[in-house]
């Protein structure tokens, strides 16, 4: 059997594994191609012969350099393939098909042995739909990031924010908006799910939200009503979790509501603190009733507000928040980056002047 | 996280231990999904030894109940402790489960 030329003992494999034949291969859902140690081709199953127009003779007449235009030195190509041996290796390219269309692929790649004979056993996967959509989540996430509020300074506040989508698509969205010259309303707010449904649904949660803004009634109703409205078209799996707030300047008094984010870091007169209040997500019951409640803040004051993927990354976040605005801005950052992650993270912090 | 499934007096028994996260979502959405395609309705969800549950999992659960509700069946919660039932009652979505 080792005497056979390798072309033979891949074409004609009932000699290596004699209760099949080559339709074995034939049977994989995937393009395979096998090389031999020079690179030409020695087989293509049936998959490779649709995806790339070939039949099996025209592709025993082709060297790997003619499908991959991504190859510059044969040599190479393949020593790196053979360096990883039967672990394999992925990589990404671009072939050339029968009719010169040009398709970017991620191959599969493995090194192997057969009777002593060197083969390259290269699995395709054509990537030009995900490549595609790919480009379509980064634009749309470039779209969320720009409807964001810009970094933000007066001579009563200072505001930055906070925004690291956890895939490209997030839920998190805030925004504030002067009533007056000394009303400041703001919301922060995070959709259940991840992925379009969650960014399309987004959108019509921020126009709700600034007519709920518009009400002229207290912020608590204001919410009541942003309920109502919602629940008749978030999805029947999803809900929203919401903090508005509003900081009057005149009185020194911010009020809040509170309903499924149900938290915020404060540092109030250099002392960190976590405010906690009950209120449940929007879009559960249409009867909900939600709280209002209100505190002072002074000069120097720093607040967080934040959704739970930041949230819950905090280390004791009362004890550990430092009480100057750049070294907890900072604090958050760090704690940002943890290898713990799993949300969308996005907050809005708020320092008074 | 771990998940067990079981059939008890017709009533589909979920017992999960561990820290309910996003990734843990999904798997027991799916699985508890596919018993209401078998026609059960009705759900104890045991949750005594999960010590975190992200929004995420509240999703799930929500989803689970709206689901027994619309098959007029209904879904019970279990062993609510520590964090998780502080969670629950900050969220008040101990008014929204039946809570046993």
């Amino acid at each position: 059997m080792n005497d056979l030329p390798l072309e033979e003992l891949v074409t004609n494999s009932t000699h290596l594994f004699p209760d099949c034949s080559h339709w074995i291969f034939d049977m994989l859902n995937d393009p395979l191609l096998l090389l031999d140690e020079f690179g030409m081709i020695l087989f293509m199953n049936d998959k490779a012969r649709n995806f790339y127009g070939h039949s099996l003779e025209e592709a025993k007449q082709l060297h790997i350099a003619q499908l991959d235009l991504k190859i510059t030195v044969s040599a190479k190509y393949l020593h790196t393939i053979r360096k990883y041996g039967e672990a394999g290796y992925v990589f990404l390219s671009i072939h050339k098909k029968k009719n010169n269309e040009l398709v970017p692929i991620q191959i599969h790649a493995r090194y192997i042995k057969v009777h002593n004979k060197s083969i390259f056993a290269l699995m395709i996967k054509d990537i030009s739909v995900e490549k595609q959509l790919k480009q379509e989540f980064e634009r749309i996430s470039q779209i969320q990031r720009e409807m964001l509020p810009a970094k933000y300074k007066s001579p009563l506040i200072e505001i930055r924010s906070i925004y690291r989508p956890y895939n490209y698509v997030s839920g998190d969205f805030f925004d504030f908006k002067w009533e007056n010259n000394h009303i400041l309303h703001g919301y922060i707010f995070d959709i259940m799910g991840h992925g379009l449904a969650t960014a399309f649904n987004m959108s019509a949660i921020r126009v709700l939200l600034t007519q709920a803004f518009e009400q002229n009634v207290p912020l608590n109703k204001k919410l009541d009503w942003f309920n109502q409205q919602a629940i008749s078209f978030i999805e029947a799996d999803s809900f929203v979790a919401v903090l508005v707030f509003s900081f009057d300047f005149n009185t020194k008094q911010l009020t809040y509501s509170m309903a499924g984010i149900n938290q915020f870091l404060a540092v109030s007169q250099k002392q960190p603190m976590v405010i906690q209040k009950p209120g449940i997500f929007v879009g559960l019951d249409k009867n909900a009733v939600y709280e209002q409640h209100t505190m002072s803040f002074f000069s120097g004051d720093i607040f967080y507000f934040m959704t739970d993927g930041l949230f819950e990354l905090l280390p004791d976040p009362a004890k550990c928040c430092p009480n100057s605005c750049t070294a907890s801005y900072r604090w958050l950052n760090k704690a940002m980056h943890s290898p713990a992650r799993r949300d969308d993270i996005s907050a809005l912090c708020l320092y008074i002047k | 996280m771990k998940a067990d499934f079981k059939m008890i007096n017709n009533k589909v028994m979920i017992t999960l231990e561990g820290s309910f996260y996003v990734e843990d979502a999904l798997l027991i959405r799916t699985k508890a999904l596919s018993y209401f395609k078998d026609g059960h309705n009705d759900f104890l969800i045991d949750l005594s030894q999960v010590d975190y549950i992200d929004s995420s999992g509240l999703g799930v659960l929500v989803a689970l109940q709206k689901r027994a509700l619309e098959h007029k069946g209904a879904l019970q919660l279990h062993g609510l402790n520590g964090v998780v039932k502080e969670l629950f009652e900050l969220t008040r979505l101990n008014k929204v489960f039946e809570i046993v």
